[in-house]
């Protein structure tokens, strides 16, 4: 990246800089910190044993998808608002971190339930809500690759991402309702998060910062990179070379 | 069409929406396509829940609910589709883009037409449900209940299908990109139905039709708003 940077672009703001390195080092260190304290430092949990340690992978995970559909929503706001190609490119940056993370904590959790719940999948409120918010970016990032590239597609894919984005907290109420309108076996909650130990909550909250940490220097990235194919795209169309 | 400006004066957004209306209707009447097609899937896929779900269940009257708009929103989704793909193979939307025609007499056109189009499509499945699996659906809230899921169905199905109208595998994505949005729409109306057909009191059902009234409401306005960005050139 860096020798295609400094031969095509003198410009200043392609070389990777110091907000990449800081994010990379910083989530580097964090990420190790907070492995070590999933898998050591935090106690052994007494009724679940080594399979509660996958806590400290499935929130964070989630926490950060859901994070980055909120920066999908607001950079979707910010494209219609301002027409600034930056905005279109961030939401479609964040939608692939966010599908990525929601899919990693899905997993994790269904590798959890199982063990613990004795299911897979739970479609309980939480669990459908996050199914369905997959879903939806899922569907934003195939609009995208199928209508191709273009201000049509920022357009439409600003649209989805809104509309989607809204859709998340009816999913949640709807599917909260039916339960408790339809008695349904009812499935055991956990209690880890009510009494957890105070060790258990510190590893909780530095593997929540590290990804957090992670996913901003996977957003920098992302869109740095996005932003050199664009100039690439931009320089071919001058020159005649498509 | 007289040509008018491009604002946003009330008389000229009903005049507009009232021609493009008329327009869809009498396309369809001369076609008879897209009504005739959704009709004959509904029946179809009414035939096919008959079997798969006689051999587990033996009273089918419970899955009711769930079939009736199962059907209904696959069916629906198949109009969907054609609406918009008719403007863009005659390159009429163009043309009225050009007239000018405010987006918004678009949006409520296509909309409407939608929703009559699935109230049709709804009636006639409220009489096979009847027919084929035996069950009273001439119940007060059942009444409330269709022509809210209809509506809100045609509200946000509509920006959908003018997303997808230019699009390579148009008739897959359209589906795909709208089910989920539609899941809350689909969770209240299966509800509300069969707590209708079960006879329960208001305050039971409140619920639900106070969210399908908000649904509605919300996702008329963000359509609304929303649809110019989609057919915007």
């Amino acid at each position: 990246m860096k020798d295609l940077t400094i031969n095509s672009t003198p410009q200043k703001q392609y070389r990777p800089g110091t907000s990449l390195v800081i994010t990379a080092i910083a989530s580097t260190v964090a990420l190790s910190v907070g492995f070590y304290m999933a898998l050591i430092y935090a106690p052994e949990e007494a009724l679940q044993g080594g399979a509660q340690r996958i806590f400290y992978l499935h929130v964070p995970a989630l926490w950060v998808g859901a994070l980055a559909f909120l920066v999908v929503f607001i950079s979707s706001l910010g494209y219609l608002f301002s027409r600034n190609t930056i905005w279109d490119i961030i939401a479609r940056s964040s939608a692939e971190m966010g599908v990525i993370f929601l899919t990693l904590g899905i997993v994790a959790g269904a590798i959890w339930a199982r063990p613990i719940w004795g299911i897979w999948y739970s479609f309980d409120p939480r669990g459908t809500t996050t199914l369905v918010l997959w879903l939806t970016y899922v569907s934003y990032i195939m609009l995208r690759s199928i209508v191709g590239s273009g201000p049509r597609t920022s357009r439409l894919s600003a649209f989805l991402g809104i509309v989607g984005f809204i859709n998340v907290p009816l999913v949640f109420m709807a599917t909260r309702w039916w339960r408790t309108l339809h008695p349904a076996p009812t499935i055991v909650t956990s209690d880890s998060e009510s009494g957890m130990p105070q060790e258990m909550f510190l590893a909780f909250l530095v593997c929540l910062g590290a990804f957090t940490i992670f996913y901003a220097f996977l957003m920098i990235y992302r869109v740095q990179l996005e932003q050199i194919v664009e100039r690439v795209q931009t320089a071919r169309s001058t020159l005649g070379l498509f | 069409m007289k040509k008018r400006a491009f604002g946003k004066d009330l008389p000229g957004l009903i005049q507009q929406t009232w021609l493009l209306l008329k327009k869809d209707a009498l396309v369809e009447l001369r076609s008879k396509e897209s009504i005739p097609l959704m009709i004959v899937f509904c029946i179809v896929s009414l035939v096919i829940f008959n079997f798969t779900f006689d051999l587990r269940t033996s009273n089918v009257t419970l899955l009711a609910p769930g079939i009736l708009w199962v059907s209904f929103i696959f069916s629906g989704l198949l109009g969907l589709g054609r609406s918009f793909t008719r403007e863009t193979e005659r390159e009429t939307l163009a043309g009225i883009r050009l007239a000018p025609v405010d987006p918004a007499a678009i949006y409520l056109s296509k909309m409407l037409a939608c929703f009559f189009s699935v109230t049709i499509l709804q009636l006639l499945l409220t009489f096979l449900m009847v027919v084929f699996f035996d069950v009273n659906l001439a119940k007060p809230f059942v009444a409330v209940a269709l022509p809210l899921g209809s509506l809100g169905f045609a509200a946000i199905g509509t920006p959908f299908a003018a997303m997808t109208m230019n699009t390579r595998a148009r008739e897959a994505l359209l589906p795909v990109l709208l089910l989920p949005v539609l899941l809350p729409l689909v969770l209240a109306v299966v509800s509300s139905t069969a707590l209708a057909m079960d006879n329960v009191e208001w305050n039971e059902i409140s619920l639900w039709i106070h969210f399908l009234i908000g649904y509605d409401v919300l996702f008329l306005t963000i359509s609304f708003l929303g649809f110019q960005i989609i057919v915007e050139e």
